[in-house]
């Protein structure tokens, strides 16, 4: 059983009614756990939550009376056993995500508070409120029917649940429960099912299908610290709506790959995360380029595909962009140390510790230190800081052409950049590989791109972002399916997740103590 | 957001059922004065609230000038609490028994760190309390209420555990979720009250029905997220069973807006959100929907401080820590001045309420509030000194000073969580805390309270 998250919980509210407008008030505060909001072991409905679904229970089920919502859900309008039953078996396939046979007991259950109404719309409105508290609703069923000793088999109605909302982020639509129902009566394959489902709702003219890649990245990468780190104001200015280009450029080259190879990328890197590092090129508009301080020459408001030349001042890829470099800053500066524990923890999976307590942890920059960089080599070389900050400062570095801020920079304070830097082996530290910068052939992001570590990582939070469990102890096997058949796509994104899909976890679940 | 005044006595009709009142009188409700159980002496106050932040710098915090107990110059960032100097403690210098556990540890009122303490589960000292207050008899339609803005932002956690899983609480974020949860929402149309009560019976007995019958087909681990479930839905049908009439001070605050008047960058602003929380707080205490609260300002990970005027940029809290010595801490002090702002705040609505079930006191001499924190010195993350504002009206539990009084202690902190339990009448706090503490070493730090 896995818990539907808050924005799961508000999608399928709304998707139950085929309308956006439904009201649906906020009531799970879902904990974040490795970035993301999906862990099954957190999520859960605990102390007032009950109330509160309750109460919004209730509003959405007065609203869909008063705006006349019942009518796609029953033709008849009486208080009795048929109408009940129509109505019953219609919003549960929507609510609880699956088919009611006419023998399932939950429309006996369900029919009593209908009968004990006096009227369709009070009989309709208890009914909505009901299923809306469910646990068949609030909980994604992971249950299945025992299959080998200890294996479940996933129903087909819980595989198309999975699916829906790894994808669309939402429960299935009709399609795929229509699809759902074959399965159950034999006429289709659940392989098919998987398969077909997949395409379709992936297909790029698909409206949520960038909720599968997007949903991903987005909890990887953190990509939403562009709106959530904090900026100085008195240092410079970065404006909502900045932020809201700088969030396209990322979401228009994350797309990119996905729905197809990234020119510029070597041919068994296209449209793989390798291939979003070292991207030729970017989507800029008018506004974007100017803060970047490229030349707007031909730009509009419209976001653009604009190929990097050698004498573009930024560098290529990702990591370039203003996405991650304002999102691992300080408020009024560059942070090696963050950006580095990005590239660490994210990209490498490698996690780094937290500062002991005891240390003190206030930066108290030396008086000769003039640049973010001499400042972090002067603290953080001395003494204990040294043994964890080698890891994430020293890959930091080959940021710093980049401030706080995003904004390109040969020099800080007079004295020119260095941005050379090492990806120091947690272990040996000898032989580790240095760069120099982040483009260019011996730059970070291409060793980034080179490195089938990172692609291992990709894969490790993937499969956590679609299965909301960090057992990676226990999930080898697991990892291992999904990377042979995404190294046979040439690790594409898509191929990655399609992996994801074919893993026997995704059809199968093994007995908990 | 300012009370309407409007009180429920003139509209029983819906707040009878939707707003579920409970009239407290100790002569037959087992309130705090006659519970025997619970207390040996009579109790100094019948509520708590604690008001939780995160750590400080313990620099910019302390007292400047002391005459014996007596604050007779208050730090910077403490400087708002002057204003209701004759009603609080400082006290710090107290050890918690994980000193070491940095951001992210539970010791700040659990009196538990990271630590397995022979398999006793975490319980925070508001689930302690109220826990204790409704084993006792005192039973309101909210056991606790537990609120604050964006205490999941960055994977940070809240200060509350509990539950039967000892496990982390979320607090309620939105505005008028809480507003709902607290006050009851719209009268649906076109059904009675008590035909709406019975369908909400029915509806429970089915969906707790269901989750019983779930959990059976479950293995042991997935099972626990049903009965934890279970829980919850035996605290709302407390909650229906304990509708009656509105205490006498009872005001319902006005219907906050929805959540996306509080966005801000892509997320709720917790700054503003909180100021309506502390709003909802003091109703509840008022109408005597619940006798435990708590507010949190961010989480243990960091607070979105977003204060235009008074900051000159936002911040994660963090960075006012870590980077304001060059500065000399001067937007860490201005945050702290505001977070004592609100204290002072909170002491002023309780003051203007009246106590439910006695109309010569204020709410605010019959409740103790306590500011508590995660960390001790935030800028070592460490909880070697952890520190505590401690504030009680005319009569309260707390000893005070005309002029503001502070302490200092190197007993373990969790002492002082204690003493928040003895307030409200609770003597046996066996199941709260480190369990190697006895003895005295378990018992409310001496000297707190008023004799």
């Amino acid at each position: 059983m896995r818990r539907l998250s808050a924005a799961e919980f508000a999608a399928s509210v709304r998707a139950i009614f085929n309308d956006p407008t439904t009201p649906v008030t906020t009531v799970f505060s879902d904990p974040s756990v490795l970035g993301f909001s999906v862990d099954a072991n957190a999520l859960l409905v605990q102390g007032l939550n009950a109330s509160q679904l309750m109460d919004n229970a209730e509003a959405v089920a007065s609203w869909a009376v008063a705006n006349g919502k019942l009518s796609q859900f029953a033709t008849c309008t009486s208080v009795d056993a048929a109408c009940a039953q129509q109505f019953i078996q219609a919003f549960g396939r929507r609510a609880f995500r699956t088919t009611l046979a006419d023998s399932d007991p939950r429309i006996a259950t369900y029919g009593k508070l209908f009968l004990a109404e006096s009227s369709f719309e009070g009989a309709a409105e208890s009914v909505i409120s009901a299923m809306l508290q469910s646990p068949y609703f609030l909980y994604r069923s992971e249950r299945g029917t025992l299959g080998t000793p200890g294996a479940f088999a996933l129903t087909p109605f819980e595989v198309a649940s999975a699916l829906g909302y790894l994808l669309t982020g939402s429960m299935p639509d009709d399609p795929l429960l229509a699809a759902a129902d074959a399965v159950a009566s034999g006429s289709l394959g659940l392989g098919a099912m998987l398969d077909a489902q997949a395409s379709r709702l992936l297909a790029a003219e698909s409206p949520s299908h960038s909720t599968a890649i997007l949903g991903f990245m987005g909890g990887w990468l953190g990509l939403d610290r562009l709106y959530t780190t904090a900026k100085d104001d008195t240092v410079a200015t970065l404006t909502t709506a900045m932020r809201d280009d700088m969030a396209a450029e990322t979401r228009n080259l994350i797309l990119e790959a996905f729905d197809g190879p990234i020119s510029g990328g070597s041919a068994a890197s296209a449209g793989s995360f390798a291939s979003l590092l070292t991207a030729d090129h970017s989507y800029l508009n008018q506004d974007l380029a100017g803060y970047y301080g490229l030349d707007p020459t031909g730009l509009t408001s419209a976001f653009t595909r604009v190929v990097f030349t050698s004498s573009t001042r930024r560098d290529r890829g990702l990591l370039a962009h203003g996405t991650l470099l304002n999102g691992y800053a300080r408020p009024d500066a560059s942070s090696p140390t963050q950006r580095g524990h990005l590239v660490r923890s994210r990209l490498l999976c490698q996690p780094v510790p937290p500062p002991p307590a005891n240390v003190n942890t206030t930066l108290q920059p030396a008086a000769t230190a003039r640049t973010t960089r001499q400042r972090i080599e002067n603290e953080h070389s001395l003494g204990a800081c040294d043994s964890c900050h080698r890891l994430m400062d020293p890959i930091g570095f080959g940021f710093e052409h980049y401030d706080g801020f995003g904004r390109y920079r040969d020099d800080e304070n007079g004295v020119a950049i260095d941005a050379t830097g090492t990806v120091f082996d947690t272990n040996p530290r000898d032989g580790s590989p240095t760069f120099d910068g982040l483009g260019g052939p011996g730059g970070l992001a291409a060793y980034l791109a080179s490195d089938p570590d990172v692609n291992q990582c990709l894969v490790r939070y993937w499969t956590y972002y679609a299965f909301g469990s960090s057992g990676w102890a226990e999930d080898a096997c697991t990892y291992d399916a999904i990377a042979t058949e995404a190294t046979a796509q040439g690790f594409s994104l898509r191929g990655v997740l399609m992996g994801i899909l074919h893993a026997p976890n995704f059809t199968t679940r093994v007995q908990d103590p | 957001m300012t009370p309407t005044r409007r009180r429920f006595a003139g509209s029983l009709g819906a707040g009878l059922l939707l707003a579920p009142f409970l009239s407290f009188d100790p002569r037959h409700q087992g309130g705090l004065g006659a519970r025997a159980a619970v207390a040996a002496a009579a109790p100094r106050a019948k509520r708590i609230l604690l008001f939780c932040t995160m750590g400080t710098y313990p620099p910019i915090w302390t007292p400047t000038g002391l005459d014996g107990e007596s604050i007779t110059t208050w730090s910077a960032s403490t400087s708002p609490l002057a204003a209701v100097k004759d009603s609080v403690v400082l006290i710090e210098g107290l050890p918690s028994g994980n000193p070491g556990d940095n951001h992210g540890s539970p010791d700040g009122i659990t009196g538990l760190g990271f630590g397995y303490y022979d398999g006793q589960l975490k319980i925070s000292v508001d689930q302690f309390v109220a826990s204790k207050l409704v084993a006792s008899g005192v039973k309101r339609p909210i056991a606790s209420l537990l609120l604050g803005a964006e205490t999941n932002a960055s994977g940070g956690r809240t200060m509350f555990y509990g539950g039967s899983g000892g496990n982390n609480l979320p607090t309620i974020g939105s505005p008028l979720s809480a507003f709902t949860t607290v006050f009851g929402g719209a009268m649906p149309a076109g059904v009675t009250s008590q035909a709406l009560l019975q369908r909400r019976k029915s509806i429970l007995d089915l969906v707790a029905a269901e989750a019983t019958s779930l959990k059976a087909t479950l293995g042991t681990l997935e099972g626990a997220k049903l009965d934890i479930h279970l829980d919850s839905i035996r605290q709302l049908e407390g909650k229906l069973s304990q509708a009656v009439a509105p205490a006498g001070g009872c005001v319902r605050p006005a219907e906050p807006p929805g959540d996306g008047t509080y966005t801000y960058m892509n997320a709720m602003d917790a700054i503003a959100a909180n100021a309506i929380h502390q709003d909802i707080i003091v109703s509840a205490f008022a109408c005597d929907i619940t006798r435990v609260a708590a507010l949190e300002y961010g989480n243990d990970q960091m607070l979105k401080v977003n204060l235009p005027g008074r900051v000159p940029y936002d911040d994660e809290h963090g960075g006012f820590i870590h980077s304001g010595a060059a500065s000399g801490y001067k937007n860490l002090i201005e945050f702290e001045k505001y977070l004592a702002e609100q204290f002072v705040a909170l002491i002023g609505k309780l003051k203007s309420f009246q106590d439910p079930d006695d109309a010569s006191k204020t709410l605010f001499d019959t409740t103790l509030l306590a500011w508590c924190r995660d960390m001790g010195d935030a800028q070592n993350h460490d909880q070697k000194s952890m520190r505590f504002v401690l504030a009680s009206g005319d009569r309260g539990y707390l000893k005070t000073a005309p002029g503001g009084r502070y302490l200092t202690s190197s007993e373990r902190h969790e002492r002082v969580l204690l003493n928040l339990c003895e307030a409200v009448g609770i003597t046996s706090y066996a199941g709260f805390g480190d369990p190697g503490l006895t003895g005295a070493m378990k018992q409310p730090l001496p000297g707190l309270a008023a004799v």
